[in-house]
């Protein structure tokens, strides 16, 4: 039992229950699926970026070698221009991770912001910000994001370089400005039951301004729900950008991602299988390793086990 | 010089599903710079509303509807939120019923936040900690300014709220039922806590209370309310000794005391008005024993008796000898 441990290992024998975010910790490495899943999110992640160094280049073209099956020399095979598709899918995974962990990033940032002001100021100003993260809700991803990929290239004001909306810096940045409502409402809902609680109240009467007592008080007490929303938004930025890129509206070619190389596998699928297994498992080992990551993170922060 | 509060004609209303209920009505008393003031009564009385329209942090449907709250140049009742945000933990001081410690943040930032929060820089906040933790009794203060809030007992907790109010040397602390959460023997210490630093520094007191053993201890002065309104005022030894209004000698005859033998406790009979359905005439004269038929229309006006007491009660003269009996008894 670790919380004898604790009571032993403490200096006076008082007992001394770790603090919140320690025992959430604890939790966390102790959910078996959760581990495993950041172990092979880790790896995947460490193949991306390291892996490609000892291969072949993504681009180097064998005209001699096109429609490859698995081998020895090339072991997911190559692609229709002679491509080394292992070295495609790890090149590929930095994209796509890449993109996931901005829009997970990105996405929290925005809607733990709206999600605090909202619940901790309330009144008409909670109303507007809610509206409008409804609006945002309903808003059908699809549509907006093959639109988005069709105007290309935007200029932004000041001293910022343009924005391509078809690589991946402009897909993260789209798919961050499209996401981060489920975010808001999540973090609202916590944060209005955080205004109620008496140190709040405390901070009020000892002269804090609200955007102290938001930034110090609020937004600490949200951090579990902001956690797992985020991992669940970089889950649905590698499904949503695989979908995207699939239609042909994502990252445009020649960057790769998971999703574009599904795409490009389309005209071969009944002799090349290969082309379009490695890259979607690729896509279903990194979805389903956040989504255990996400679970883990849920079950540590419950109050009810708190 | 530690500044004179004075409260005139303070009214508060609160909104609810019937309609608007008046939950302080028309309260005037002022705290001297150094003394102690002690506002007791039943639950739903409206004192710790009064405290609360005094510091400008009411609930959510509460509003003053009159009166002025005067603490140096400013009116209180009507200042707005940034300069009440200067005043607030720095002139004058707040200390909840229940501690309210952030459970994530260690002892040690919450004390140094509520000095930053005031302009003190970082540093001198740091090294002014261990200091404040001393002061309100708590030993080896640099291990516990490592602490989160759960590592303490609910007495220690309390300390640490203390503790937080004295941070930016406050003139006027305003302490709401400090010691209802704890058990005796702390209590005690809290009371003799906040005594000691009242008259080590000068600092004037309003306590809110609906303990009269607290009262006895530590005020110079008590306002006793019931159902929004003052009923009588008066220097505590005097009030004590000599209760005028009906309702004060029934808090202090319901009091046990040690080698009591009877049975029973002598309560108030009835029950305190709901707030929005408060009789007419004097508020408390379906309760009054007192009571007699122009107590049902004429409504009492606080108006003193000698130089010390005030009272809100229209047969103040011809019941004090009957009422003085009856405590006794």
């Amino acid at each position: 039992m670790s919380a004898v441990e604790d009571a032993i290992r403490s200096r006076d024998g008082i007992v001394e229950p770790p603090r919140t975010r320690a025992r959430a910790g604890r939790r966390f490495v102790a959910n078996r699926g959760a581990v495993a899943g950041s172990v092979l999110l880790f790896t995947l992640a460490i193949l991306c970026w390291v892996g490609p160094w000892f291969l072949e280049s993504p681009t180097s073209l064998d005209l001699d070698a096109t429609l490859e099956p698995p081998s020895a020399e090339h072991w997911l095979g190559t692609d229709a221009l002679g491509r080394d598709m292992l070295s495609r899918v790890l090149v590929a995974g930095r994209s796509s991770l890449g993109i996931a962990l901005a829009v997970a990033v990105g996405a929290s940032a925005i809607g733990t912001a709206v999600g605090v002001v909202a619940g901790y100021r309330g009144g008409m100003l909670d109303g507007i910000l809610m509206s409008v993260t409804d609006l945002w809700l309903v808003l059908p991803a699809l549509p907006v994001l093959a639109v988005a990929a069709s105007i290309g290239v935007v200029d932004l004001p000041g001293p910022l370089p343009a924005l391509d909306l078809s690589g991946s810096v402009g897909v993260a940045v789209v798919l961050m400005l499209l996401l981060w409502s489920v975010t808001a409402r999540v973090v609202r809902a916590t944060a209005r039951s955080v205004r109620e609680r008496a140190f709040v109240g405390a901070a009020r009467a000892a002269g804090a301004r609200p955007r102290s007592i938001m930034a110090r008080h609020v937004m600490p007490h949200c951090l579990g729900p902001i956690l797992v929303e985020g991992a669940l938004l970089a889950a649905g930025a590698i499904l949503l950008e695989s979908t995207l890129s699939f239609l042909g509206f994502g990252v445009q070619p020649p960057t790769p991602t998971w999703g574009n190389l599904l795409d490009g596998a389309l005209g071969n699928l009944q002799h090349a299988w290969w082309l379009a297994v490695f890259p979607g498992l690729a896509i279903f080992l990194a979805v389903l390793s956040i989504y255990t990551i996400s679970d883990g993170l849920r079950d540590a922060f419950d109050p009810r086990r708190a | 010089m530690t500044a004179r509060l004075v409260v005139d004609g303070l009214t508060v209303d609160v909104r609810t599903e019937h309609g608007t209920a008046r939950v302080v009505d028309d309260v005037s008393f002022t705290v001297e710079p150094g003394e102690c003031v002690a506002i007791v009564g039943e639950s739903g009385a409206g004192k710790t509303l009064t405290a609360r329209a005094v510091l400008g942090l009411l609930p959510r449907g509460a509003t003053i509807v009159a009166g002025e709250v005067h603490w140096r140049d400013r009116d209180l009742a009507r200042t707005d939120a940034r300069s009440r945000r200067g005043m607030l933990g720095s002139e004058i001081a707040y200390v909840p019923q229940e501690p309210a410690l952030d459970p994530v943040m260690r002892i040690g930032k919450q004390l140094v936040e509520a000095m930053r929060v005031h302009g003190v820089r970082a540093g001198d906040a740091r090294r002014r900690a261990p200091g404040l933790l001393s002061a309100v009794g708590i030993a080896d203060a640099s291990r516990r300014l490592r602490s989160y809030p759960h590592q303490l007992s609910g007495g220690m907790q309390q300390r640490v709220m203390v503790a937080l109010a004295l941070a930016n040397d406050p003139e006027l602390v305003i302490a709401d039922e400090p010691t209802t959460g704890l058990d005796v023997i702390t209590q005690t210490q809290v009371l003799e806590l906040l005594e000691r630093l009242r008259h080590a520094e000068g600092r004037s007191l309003l306590l809110v209370t609906h303990d009269l053993g607290v009262v006895a201890g530590v005020a110079d002065r008590v306002l006793v309310m019931y159902a929004g309104r003052i009923v009588e005022e008066s220097r505590a030894e005097v009030l004590f000794a000599r209760p005028r209004h009906p309702y004060t000698a029934g808090l202090l005859g319901a009091v046990p005391r040690l080698g009591d033998r009877r049975d029973a406790l002598r309560a108030i009979p009835g029950a305190a008005p709901q707030p929005g359905r408060l009789p007419v005439g004097c508020v408390f004269h379906p309760r009054c024993r007192y009571a007699e038929p122009s107590c049902l229309v004429l409504a009492p006006r606080l108006d003193p008796v000698d130089a010390d007491t005030r009272v809100a009660c229209i047969r103040v003269d011809a019941i004090q000898d009957a009422v003085a009996r009856w405590v006794q008894r």
